[in-house]
């Protein structure tokens, strides 16, 4: 086989990869044959050394996990087709996404309010403490009382305000996660290519 | 041998290569010895791999007319190699042990 059609049939094979890749190939073997044949080997010889372009190709594509073309289609058209299913899916997946987005920004405004809700109790059980002690050396039973509920608003602050300072911990640990996995997949997707 | 184990122990073959010296796919080929001989196409995808992994780069040189494509070993592919002698060090100490455990005699009694 001359190396112009040792080639050609490996171009086909080799349909799937991208046109960088391809080239990329070619001139690695292009430089191994004429090394040959600067080593005296005729041009038939040299080629015949690498294999057929089958097993050239089931090797190469091997490494990306996958398995040489049959023939027909190549690897654009393939790309085109996961595009336009993309395209024509978005308003499921797009509105899933913006669902799924709403969600997590509302679970963070829960949270907030919450937190402000346990500041604002403190606070009040604080600010009013001091007049239910001054209504307690008028009217004892009144006035302790209004101290017990004073401390019991604030008291409640303090559960309100670590459940939230964890909620928020928590929420946070998610989005992380999240896009930790995004990143994965796309890298995953990428080195498969 | 185990297929992974071989690939991993041709990508450091190779590194070793060019830790001598900048080389070329043909003359990778011809300077590794007969036991860890690679075809063209195996060769291809652990340069690839290596280069992935910035354990080597390559650069373009003219020669004879042509152009012809170098490599050349990094910081990080010499760290890889010391990485791989450390990590066989304490294999062959394991293997010491198998191999003596094997040779001693007689069945050990069971109670």
């Amino acid at each position: 086989m001359d190396r112009e059609r040792f080639f050609k049939e490996l171009r086909k094979l080799l349909g799937q990869l991208s046109p960088q890749e391809r080239e990329q190939i070619f001139q690695y073997y292009a430089e191994i044959i004429d090394d040959k044949i600067e080593g005296g080997m005729s041009e038939a010889q040299a080629v015949a050394q690498l294999g057929t372009p089958h097993q050239v190709a089931a090797k190469i594509l091997e490494e990306n996990g996958a398995a040489p073309n049959s023939g027909t289609g190549s690897g654009t058209g393939s790309k085109v087709l996961i595009t336009v299913a993309l395209v024509l899916g978005s308003p499921l997946w797009l509105s899933l996404g913006i669902a799924a987005l709403a969600l997590l920004l509302s679970a963070f405004i829960v949270v907030l309010a919450l937190l402000l809700t346990a500041g604002v109790m403190g606070l009040c059980g604080v600010l009013m403490l001091v007049p239910s002690v001054l209504l307690a050396f008028r009217e004892p039973a009144a006035g302790l009382f209004q101290v017990g509920c004073c401390l019991f608003v604030s008291g409640l602050a303090i559960p309100f305000g670590l459940g939230s300072y964890k909620l928020w911990g928590a929420l946070c640990r998610l989005v992380d996660t999240l896009i930790k996995r995004l990143r994965g997949k796309s890298a995953e997707r990428r080195t498969a290519q | 041998m185990d297929t992974q184990l071989k690939k991993g122990l041709l990508e450091i073959c190779v590194l070793s290569l060019l830790r001598r010296e900048d080389s070329y796919g043909y003359k990778i080929m011809g300077d590794l010895p007969p036991y860890a001989a690679v075809s063209e196409s195996t060769l291809y995808p652990i340069l690839k791999r290596l280069e992935a992994g910035g354990c080597l780069l390559t650069y373009t040189q003219a020669h004879n007319g042509r152009l012809r494509k170098y490599y050349r070993i990094t910081p990080e592919g010499q760290q890889r190699i010391a990485e791989f002698i450390d990590q066989w060090r304490e294999i062959e100490k394991i293997y010491h042990f198998i191999i003596e455990e094997d040779q001693t005699d007689g069945p050990r009694e069971i109670f």
